[in-house]
C-alpha cells in the first residue's frame, strides 16, 4: 500500500502550543529590544553626536513641552505677584536648543547657555526686584499660533495680567503651525475655552481650523485619559476602562518610553535623511503659503489683542546665522517688511535683530554650522541690543 | 472602543477564548452578546437604534417571506414601506442637520434641531437591514430565527465601518460555524497586525499633515502643496480604511468567521470602474447589485440613460459617505469619470494596437490623476477650499512648497510603501486561504516582527484617533 507523501512543513496544522511559543517568543524580542536600545543606539551612531539627543536641564522658570510639563498646570502654580508688581511675559521661539561645538574638538558641550530670556529676566528683575516679574512662556519652535494662544490666556483668564510682551520671531518658525499638545492642556480650564470659542466666533482667521482641531485632539485625549473636559452637564459621559489599562501598560518599560524611542526613531530618521538625502537643517527651505498665512494672522491677533487690554508689546526679529543661507531672499524681506507693517499699526515695538549674532557664535549640527541657535555670547549680545528698547517701552529709565 | 484602544485588546482577550470554548448555539449566543457589549461600549443609547432597526427588519422580513409564501402580489406596505422606513432612518440622523442647514441658507430662516446623536455605523447596518428586505423579497434569503438574524447587522468586527455582508454568505458562514485551526488563528492575528500598522503608523501619522494643509485658508496652499496633500490624503484614507478592514477581517477569522475583501490596491487601477473594483469592494457590490443593476435593466437600450443612472447611483454612493456638498461632488465626479471612461473606451478599442496600446497606457496614467483629484472634495471642509485647491493644482499656481520637508518625505516614503510593500502585503494575506506558511523559519520569524510592530504602535500611539470611515 502506497503512503501518503507527509504535507510540506509549511502545510501542517499548528498546534495550539506551538503559537503560545510564538507567544512567549514574541514577548521575549519586545523586552530585548527594550533593553537594547537599539533606537538610540542607532540614533548616536548615525548622528556622532550624542549631545542632539540629550534633553537639556529644565530652565527655571519656563515650561517646555518635551519635558511633559503641562502648561495649565506650570500656570496655576505660578506664584502670585507682590502687591503692585507688574508681570512681563516673553512668548516666541526662544532658539534655547542645546549648541554643540564642531565634531571632534574639545570643548564641553554647552547644554545650557544662559539664553537670551534668561538674561532678560534677571536683568529686568534687578532693576526692579519687587516692581517686576519676568515669566519665559516662550519655548522651542514656539509658532505664532502657539503665542495667541498663551496671550489669550494671560490676557483673558490670568489673575495678573502682564504689562507687556516680548515677542521673538524666529522666521524659520513661520513654517509651523498647529498647537502642540502641552498648549492644549490650558483648555481644561474652563474660562479659557470660554474665551477661546469667543475669539473663534469673532471672525474667520488662517488659524482657525489649527485651533479648533486643538480643541478636538485634546477633547479626545482627555476622554481617553478619563479628564474632565467639557462644562456642558448635558452632555453624555459613558466610562471607558481605556484610562486605566493605559496607566497600567506604563507600568511596561516600551509604552512608559514610548515617546522618547520616538525621539530616537525620527532622529535616526532625520540622521538618515541628512547623510543619505543630503537634506539638512541649513537646506534653503520656502517660507510661504499657508503656515506663513496663518502665523502672521496669529501675530496680527495677538498685537491687537495686546492693544486692547493696555498691554505692550516688544517684538524682535530674531538672529540668523549668517553664514549659512537657509531663506529665499525675497521671502525673508516680505517678511521682515510685514512684520514692521504690523507692528507699526498697532503701536507695538520693533527691532531687526538679525544680523546681530556674528557667525562664530553658532552652534554646529552633525554636518555643519547650526542656522537657529547660538552659544551663550550670542545670547549676551542680543540681551544687550534688546535691553534699551525694552527699557523705553516698559518706561524704565536707567 | 476603537480597534486600536488597549480596551479593544482587553475585550477580544476575553471574548476569543469564550468563543472558541462554545458550540453551535452557543457561540452564536456568544458572538450577538459580544457585539452587543461592543455597541453599547461606544454609547450605549445606540443599542437602541440597532435593535429597533434590527427587530423592524426581522419582522418586515417575515411579512415579506409570508407574502411570497401566498404568491399575493407586491404591496407597497409589505414590500416598499419598510425599506422606505429604514432609509428614512438613516436620512433622519445623518442628513436632516444638513438639509436644515441649507434651508436656513437659501430661505435665511432660523430653523433649529435638538441635538441628534448619528449612531456609529449606521450607513452600514442600514443598507445591511435594506439589502436583506430586498433580497427576501426575490427569494434570496431565508429566514433565520432572531437570534441569528441580529447577529447579521450587529456582528462586531464589521459593525461599524463594515466590510458590507450580505444576508447569504454571512448565513453560510454561520452554517459552518467551527472552532477555527490555530493557522486560521494566526492568519487572523497576521491580518490584524498589519491592519494596526497600516493605521496607527502610516495613516495617523500623514493625518497630521493633511489636517494642517486642509484647515489652511482657502487660496494659501499652492499647486505643489495641493498636490502632495491630495495625495497625502489618497494614501492616507487608503491606509486608514484598509487597515480597519484588515483588523476587521483578522479579527472575525479568529473567531473564526471569514469575510470578504474590501479593498484590492485600488491605486493600481486601470480606469475609474476599474478603481470600484478595488475600493471598498463590498459597498460597490452592494451597489452594484441593488442599485445599478436593476436601473441599467429600465434603461434597456439607451445608453445615454445608462450613463445618466451611473452619475446618479455614484452621486448617492457620494451622498451616502456623508452629508455634505463636497462628498456628493465626489460621487458624481466618479460617476463622471467613469461615463467618460466608457466612452472613450469604445473609441479607442476600435483602433489599431499601435495607436491604441500607448493611448490606453495614458489614460491609465490621466484616471489615477483624476482618481486622485477627487479626493479634494471629499476631503476639503468646504466646496469653496475645495475649489480654490484644485485651482492651484491644475494650473500650478504657487509652485514654492511651503511645508516642512519632513512632511513631503513622509508622503514620498508612503507612496513608495504602497506601491512596493503594498503588492507583497496583499499577496501574503490573500495567498493561503487555509492559514498562513507555518514552515520552522517563516513562523518563527513573525516573533521579531511582531515584538517589531508592538514598539512601532507604542511609539505612534496617539490614543484615541477615530477611523476615518467611522463618521460614514
Amino acid at each position: 500500500m502506497a503512503t501518503e507523501p507527509a504535507a510540506p512543513e509549511s502545510n501542517r496544522p499548528l498546534s495550539g502550543l506551538r503559537l503560545l511559543g510564538l507567544a512567549v517568543a514574541t514577548l521575549v524580542c519586545i523586552t530585548a529590544f527594550g533593553r537594547a536600545n537599539l533606537l538610540e543606539k542607532a540614533a548616536t551612531k548615525l548622528t556622532g553626536e550624542e549631545a542632539l539627543f540629550v534633553t537639556p536641564p529644565p530652565e527655571p522658570d519656563a515650561w517646555d513641552e518635551k519635558r511633559g510639563a503641562e502648561l495649565l498646570t506650570t500656570y496655576r502654580a505660578l506664584p502670585a505677584l507682590p502687591a503692585g508688581a507688574r508681570r512681563i511675559v516673553m512668548l516666541g521661539n526662544s532658539q534655547q536648543y542645546t549648541v554643540p561645538p564642531p565634531t571632534g574638538t574639545q570643548t564641553p558641550h554647552n547644554l545650557k547657555p544662559r539664553i537670551t530670556s534668561m538674561r532678560l529676566a534677571a536683568s529686568l528683575e534687578a532693576e526692579a526686584p519687587t516692581r517686576l516679574r519676568v515669566y519665559n512662556g516662550a519655548s522651542d519652535n514656539q509658532n505664532f499660533s502657539e503665542a495667541l494662544w498663551q496671550a489669550l490666556y494671560w490676557l483673558e483668564v490670568a489673575p495678573a495680567k502682564p504689562t507687556a510682551f516680548i515677542l521673538q520671531a524666529s522666521f524659520d518658525t513661520l513654517r509651523k503651525t498647529g498647537i502642540r499638545a502641552g498648549y492644549q492642556t490650558l483648555l481644561g480650564e474652563p474660562r479659557f475655552r470660554d474665551a477661546l470659542r469667543a475669539l473663534l466666533a469673532k471672525r474667520e482667521r488662517p488659524y482657525h481650523p489649527d485651533w479648533i482641531g486643538a480643541e478636538k485632539q485634546w477633547r479626545e485625549r482627555a476622554a481617553s485619559l478619563a479628564v474632565e473636559s467639557s462644562d456642558d452637564a448635558n452632555e453624555w459621559k459613558q466610562w471607558s476602562p481605556e484610562p486605566m489599562l493605559r496607566a497600567a501598560m506604563n507600568h511596561t518599560e516600551l509604552f512608559r518610553r514610548r515617546e522618547e524611542n520616538k525621539g530616537f526613531f525620527l532622529g535616526t530618521l532625520y540622521a538618515i535623511r541628512v547623510r543619505a538625502l543630503g537634506i539638512s537643517p541649513r537646506t534653503k527651505r520656502h517660507i510661504a503659503g499657508a503656515p506663513l498665512e496663518q502665523n502672521l494672522a496669529a501675530l496680527g491677533d495677538l498685537l491687537a489683542l495686546a492693544r486692547e487690554h493696555g498691554c505692550a508689546l516688544v517684538v524682535y526679529n530674531a538672529p540668523t546665522n549668517p553664514a549659512v543661507d537657509m531663506f529665499y531672499a525675497d521671502e525673508y524681506s516680505a517678511y521682515l517688511e510685514r512684520l514692521r507693517a504690523l507692528t507699526a499699526a498697532h503701536g507695538a515695538t520693533f527691532d531687526d535683530l538679525g544680523r546681530a549674532v556674528p557667525a562664530e557664535h553658532w552652534g554646529y549640527l552633525i554636518d555643519g554650522p547650526d542656522p537657529i541657535h547660538f552659544d551663550e555670547v550670542g545670547h549676551a549680545i542680543v540681551h544687550e541690543k534688546l535691553l534699551g528698547p525694552l527699557r523705553s517701552s516698559l518706561g524704565m529709565g536707567r | 472602543m476603537l480597534f486600536t484602544s488597549f480596551t479593544y485588546v482587553l475585550f477580544l482577550c476575553v471574548v476569543i477564548p469564550i468563543v472558541r470554548r462554545t458550540e453551535g448555539v452557543w457561540r452564536e449566543r456568544v458572538l450577538l452578546a459580544a457585539s452587543l457589549v461592543y455597541y453599547a461600549a461606544w454609547d450605549v443609547r445606540f443599542l437602541v437604534v440597532l435593535l429597533a432597526l434590527g427587530v423592524f427588519t426581522f419582522a418586515a422580513g417575515r411579512r415579506i417571506a409570508a407574502a411570497r409564501e401566498a404568491k399575493a402580489r407586491p404591496r407597497f406596505a409589505t414590500a416598499t414601506a419598510p425599506i422606505a422606513a429604514i432609509l428614512l432612518v438613516l436620512a433622519a440622523f445623518k442628513y436632516t442637520r444638513w438639509l436644515v442647514d441649507i434651508e436656513n441658507g437659501l430661505f435665511g430662516t432660523a430653523f433649529t434641531l435638538p441635538k441628534l446623536i448619528l449612531p456609529l455605523g449606521i450607513s452600514f447596518f442600514t443598507f445591511e437591514c435594506v439589502s436583506y428586505l430586498l433580497d427576501v423579497q426575490k427569494g434570496a434569503a431565508e429566514l433565520l430565527p432572531l437570534r441569528r438574524f441580529l447577529l447579521f447587522p450587529t456582528y462586531w468586527p464589521h459593525l461599524v465601518a463594515g466590510p458590507i455582508l450580505r444576508i447569504k454568505e454571512f448565513t453560510l458562514e454561520l452554517e459552518n460555524l467551527r472552532r477555527p485551526t490555530w493557522r486560521e488563528t494566526l492568519a487572523g492575528l497576521d491580518r490584524v497586525v498589519i491592519g494596526l500598522v497600516k493605521k496607527v503608523v502610516f495613516a495617523d501619522s500623514l493625518a497630521v499633515f493633511v489636517d494642517q494643509g486642509f484647515g489652511a485658508t482657502p487660496g494659501t496652499v499652492g499647486g505643489v502643496d495641493g498636490w502632495a496633500l491630495t495625495v497625502a490624503f489618497a494614501l492616507q484614507i487608503f491606509f486608514d480604511f484598509s487597515g480597519y478592514s484588515d483588523i476587521a477581517i483578522g479579527v472575525s477569522r479568529m473567531v473564526g468567521i471569514r469575510m470578504p475583501e474590501n479593498f484590492n490596491l485600488p491605486y493600481h487601477a486601470e480606469s475609474p470602474s476599474d478603481f470600484w473594483n478595488r475600493w471598498h469592494m463590498t459597498l460597490s457590490r452592494w451597489i452594484r447589485d441593488y442599485l445599478f443593476f436593476p436601473l441599467n435593466l429600465r434603461a434597456g437600450r439607451r445608453v445615454w440613460l445608462r450613463y445618466v443612472f451611473l452619475v446618479l447611483v455614484m452621486t448617492l454612493v457620494g451622498l451616502w459617505h456623508g452629508a455634505g456638498a463636497g462628498f456628493v461632488v465626489w460621487g458624481a465626479w466618479h460617476g463622471t469619470l467613469m461615463v467618460l471612461h466608457r466612452v472613450l473606451q469604445n473609441r479607442i478599442g476600435r483602433l489599431d494596437d499601435g495607436p491604441r496600446i500607448p493611448l490606453e497606457r495614458l489614460g491609465r496614467l490621466v484616471s489615477l490623476v483624476l482618481l486622485v483629484a477627487g479626493w479634494v472634495p471629499f476631503r476639503a471642509p468646504t466646496l469653496a477650499a475645495a475649489g480654490a485647491m484644485l485651482r492651484a493644482m491644475f494650473t500650478l499656481r504657487g509652485l514654492r512648497p511651503a511645508y516642512s520637508i519632513n512632511d513631503y518625505l513622509l508622503v514620498l516614503a508612503c507612496i513608495v510603501g504602497y506601491v512596493v510593500v503594498s503588492p507583497r502585503v496583499e499577496r501574503f494575506v490573500q495567498r493561503e486561504p487555509q492559514g498562513p506558511n507555518v514552515g520552522a523559519v517563516a513562523f518563527w520569524a513573525r516573533a521579531p516582527l511582531y515584538a517589531l510592530a508592538v514598539q512601532l504602535l507604542f511609539m505612534f500611539d496617539r490614543s484615541n484617533v477615530a477611523f476615518i470611515y467611522f463618521q460614514f
